[in-house]
């Protein structure tokens, strides 16, 4: 039944939203420096509901931020969030989610299309997160990719690395 | 084998958690801890594995404060939590139930038979390869008690053992429990409905607020249960009139 | 942590969220692209309004405080230059730190006006408001987007606890000995997952039950 799955979708997406907002707070310590989740989620997003469903979820995340709820790390949500220096990483989620579901639906379900997903998720988000960077703190490219990429790339690989088995295990859950 | 003194914890929003608590507890005792919602029973428990920290106060396991070696009051303090589903990481029944001693590094023999006897201990051998997802309420709640057997804790501590199951589910946990503390451990057990423990344990605290109101055998402190906003079990209740 | 609304001067409470997020947009605009006298009228506009509607302090410095990290990056990124051949120097950049402040400046302008509208206007008046807002735009189901809000902020804090018993059942059972962090990626990721996908299907069953569709009526409608 049409009506019936996109009352299911939508709610699978709203819960990846807060999802998505939750992984700002939440970080798993790894040595003495924690790792956020954020961006796992807008991962997870994008392989398990979908470009279209995927790209509802952080839709909805960053318009519920920028209209003022409470969702962002932090009392200064709204607009502020955005014109600050990381305001272009969460604009950046949007085209990635919609890249990685784009390509995991399109391509057979293997390991290696979803990483192939990721990282080019991964690569627009930097690219999105550092161009924003650089504009907001007048660094030049190469202290702004020091600043605001190569430091968490490992952190991602784990993270990517991580999400195989997760979207393996979670495939089934999802009844589209 | 417990000492706990003087325990006062405040939550970070500014209310008191735990109110000067002084509690011992021996081994081999069956203990149930009543209370309403809110009276602190799950705050105790956190505190004696060291999940939280006490403002004030100290907890001694074997002799040895929980602060000192945390790792050590972990595989010493068994902690199932209320919710079950929240505790189960692993794909099968059998990966659950492993997951505490993989974490604890033990050889792979020894994990294969610590598995295979906390299993069989809660029941659950014949489903070993089923994803715990699958399972019912009493056998996801079996399994969890199982996840924390696997760590061979002389100590077993139980948040609200019963709360969301049918009545088979209650009478297989119920008899999980009893096997256990008739193998030696010691249980620690919360709940607001007396009706499920009378019977099982020897012992009966009553919280309120954050502080112990009541604390001494079974049967001596089970008229008074409803000062704690506890429900005075039906046979009891029966006895009186 | 997660609530901010408190209808503290009755007359922008009561006022059209619609109106009020027109003029949070048309500020916003304003702050971002306006010159040095804009600014200083505008930050004038926004003192007169903090005296009119008594934002609590307590919310103001726990805001900055948030803030307190991003201008400190860009205004020392603004203004210090920092060599990166050896010997390592700082050098200050006068030109830059006007910059700097100027770029802190609007920052803070914006979180005050965010912070302004967030007292002013509660929750279903700011999701009303959004929806009536995407109306005009082809292809976007306004009364989902409310829907989806709505469902959103309601989850977090529950996603939260859950994400909080999760981690404790989890050092209950010794994680912290695990160094693969991969390994603890997963394994925490996937029950808190399994559980949020759970609470949406039965979520989404209720709706169902109670009729939901995307013909609902709403406030401002």
């Amino acid at each position: 039944m049409k009506s019936d799955s996109s009352i299911r979708m939508m709610a699978y997406a709203a819960m990846f939203a807060a999802l998505i907002a939750a992984g700002a707070f939440l970080a798993i310590p790894i040595g003495v420096v924690p790792i956020v989740l954020q961006n796992l989620f807008v991962f997870l997003a994008g392989l398990l509901l979908g470009k279209r469903w995927g790209l509802w979820s952080v839709a909805i995340y960053l318009l519920t931020g920028a209209v003022g709820l409470p969702v962002f790390a932090g009392g200064a949500g709204g607009i502020a969030r955005f014109a600050g220096p990381t305001g272009g990483y969460l604009i950046g989620y949007l085209p990635a989610v919609w890249l990685i579901g784009w390509i995991s639906e399109s391509t057979r379900k293997t390991p290696f299309f979803q990483v192939a997903a990721m990282v080019a998720g991964s690569v627009v988000v930097y690219a999105c997160g550092v161009s924003w960077l650089k504009v907001v703190t007048h660094m030049n490219w190469p202290k702004a990719m020091a600043a605001g990429c190569y430091p968490f790339l490992p952190g991602d690989a784990l993270k990517i690395a991580a999400a195989i088995p997760i979207t393996k295990a979670l495939r089934g859950i999802v009844r589209k | 084998m417990i000492e706990i003194r003087g325990l006062n914890h405040r939550f970070a929003d500014g209310t008191q958690g735990l109110q000067d608590i002084s509690l011992t507890i021996r081994a081999g005792e069956f203990v149930v801890i009543a209370g309403c919602n809110g009276s602190g029973k799950t705050t105790l428990f956190r505190h004696l594995n060291g999940l939280l920290k006490p403002d004030s106060g100290d907890i001694r396991i074997g002799g040895v404060s929980v602060a000192a070696d945390i790792l050590r009051a972990r595989q010493m303090v068994g902690l199932v939590f209320q919710d079950a589903d929240s505790q189960i990481v692993g794909e099968t029944v059998y990966a659950d139930a492993a997951f505490g001693p993989e974490n604890l590094c033990l050889p792979v023999d020894e994990i294969a038979r610590r598995v295979a006897t906390a299993l069989n201990q809660v029941g659950l051998e014949h489903l070993a390869d089923q994803p715990p997802h699958r399972l019912s309420g009493g056998e996801k709640r079996r399994l969890a008690i199982a996840g924390i057997l696997a760590m061979e804790s002389p100590i077993l501590v139980l948040d609200e053992p019963f709360s969301n199951l049918d009545y088979p589910g209650i009478l297989q946990v119920q008899s999980c429990i009893a096997g256990l503390h008739a193998q030696g451990r010691t249980i620690i057990l919360s709940t607001h409905d007396m009706d499920k423990v009378v019977g099982y344990a020897s012992r009966l605290i009553l919280m309120r607020q954050g502080r112990v109101i009541q604390d001494g055998p079974l049967e001596d402190i089970l008229p008074k249960v409803e000062a704690a906003g506890v429900k005075m079990p039906c046979k009891c209740a029966m006895n009186r009139k | 942590m997660f609530s901010e609304y408190a209808p503290l001067k009755p007359f922008a409470s009561r006022m059209d969220a619609r109106v009020k997020m027109l003029c949070m947009m048309l500020f916003s605009v304003a702050v971002i692209a306006g010159n040095l006298p804009i600014l200083v009228i505008l930050s004038g506009v926004c003192l007169l309004l903090w005296g009119l509607i008594r934002i609590q302090i307590r919310h103001v410095i726990r805001s900055l405080i948030c803030l307190g990290m991003m201008l400190g990056v860009i205004f020392a990124t603004r203004s210090l230059t920092l060599s990166v051949s050896w010997p390592l120097a700082l050098s200050w950049d006068a030109a830059g730190a006007v910059d700097g402040l100027i770029a802190c400046w609007r920052l803070v302008l914006l979180m005050f006006f965010g912070l302004l509208w967030m007292v002013v206007t509660s929750h279903s008046d700011i999701r009303a408001a959004v929806a009536w807002l995407c109306k005009p735009l082809p292809g976007v189901p306004e009364k989902r987007v409310a829907t989806m809000m709505s469902l959103t902020l309601r989850f977090l804090p529950l996603l939260m606890d859950q994400a909080a018993t999760t981690s404790e059942a989890q050092q209950a059972r010794c994680i912290q000995n695990r160094k693969n962090p991969v390994y603890r990626f997963t394994k925490f990721s996937l029950p808190l997952l399994r559980r949020t996908m759970e609470t949406a299907d039965h979520l989404a069953d209720a709706m169902e039950s109670r009729c939901y569709s995307e013909n609902y009526r709403m406030k401002n409608n």
